[in-house]
């Protein structure tokens, strides 16, 4: 197996062990791709290694994060009076329209007899 | 100030069963105390995603909406933070889309900003290989977005292939791929005078 086709897999080889024999038989003999390997591991490490810090959030993010279920019960409550008021609204239309089509047909009955 | 001790075990400890129980049934009291215990982690992600102060606080605030609105319907057989993570994960990368859709950001290296994340001192890596903090956030900062929030997210925070395709609406293949460059290219930028080809000859 040639150096190039090594290196290319070698991104993969860390992390996701793509241990084919070919490579790990061309990774005992050859110490570049060694090196170009430990560089990768050295890069995995340093990345892994990024979470174990984290950053103060700003306060006001967190009043904000903090604020989360009352905005939420408050907009909740707004929804739902919306909500109720639109089934109430559309009751109301469907009634009308009820009525209506009741006196077109009394109407209409009225005339024909 | 910079937090660079094992921040995750500390909050998948403060994290209980019982806490989120509580939260679920709208104890505000204990609602506090789970933002308290990861809003540092979740807002870390997101500004390690979008590289921008404001826009990690918007993906926050979306991560925390979305998270109380899905307390109910949250099952506790998987582990609350590795949820937790992901839609703090979601709530950044859709942020980012919509963000690169309305406008040419600017995600250059901000020194200001880079300067706030942690770890600054270099780190003793494996394989006597010293990589500096400050030169791998540099160069996290001057990867391709697409390839950036791969790598972040596999690299850093050991997502898996099958979640970053999800959140990135792109097929694992193309996960892998992104992945993959996005390394190679780290790598490069890491140590520029040891090429491939020099040494392969």
């Amino acid at each position: 197996m040639r150096h190039a086709e090594v290196r290319e897999l070698l991104p993969a080889f860390v992390r996701e062990g793509h241990a084919e024999a070919e490579v790990k038989a061309h990774l005992a003999t050859c110490d570049s791709c060694n090196d170009e390997l430990s560089r990768y591991v050295a890069l995995a490490g340093s990345l892994a290694s990024l979470r174990d810090g984290t950053v103060d959030v700003p306060p006001d993010l967190t009043q904000r994060l903090f604020a989360i279920p009352t905005e939420s019960s408050r907009l909740g409550v707004v929804k739902e009076h919306v909500t109720r008021n639109r089934t109430a609204y559309l009751g109301g239309a469907a009634a009308a329209l009820a009525g209506v089509g009741v006196a077109a047909w009394r109407i209409r009955r009225h005339a024909t007899a | 100030m910079k937090r660079p001790n094992n921040a995750r075990s500390g909050t998948e400890e403060l994290v209980t069963p019982e806490l989120v129980e509580r939260c679920k049934q709208g104890d505000e009291t204990a609602w506090t105390k789970l933002v308290e215990a990861t809003q540092r982690e979740v807002y870390t992600l997101c500004l390690r995603v979008l590289r921008n102060p404001e826009d990690a606080a918007e993906a926050t605030q979306d991560t925390y909406l979305k998270v109380w609105r899905g307390l109910k319907g949250f099952r506790g057989d998987a582990m609350f933070t590795t949820w937790l993570y992901r839609v703090a994960m979601n709530a950044a990368i859709s942020r980012q889309r919509s963000r690169s859709r309305k406008q040419e950001h600017e995600t250059s290296s901000d020194d200001e900003m880079l300067a706030q994340l942690p770890g600054l001192e270099s780190i003793e890596a494996v394989a006597g290989a010293r990589i500096d903090v400050k030169i791998l956030e540099k160069g996290l900062d001057r990867l391709p977005e697409h390839y950036r929030s791969a790598v972040v997210l596999r690299d850093v925070y050991g997502c898996s292939i099958e979640e970053i395709a999800d959140a990135l609406k792109i097929t694992q293949t193309a996960a892998k791929v992104r992945v993959h460059r996005g390394r190679k290219q780290l790598r490069e930028m890491l140590w520029p005078q040891i090429s491939d080809e020099e040494e392969a000859t």
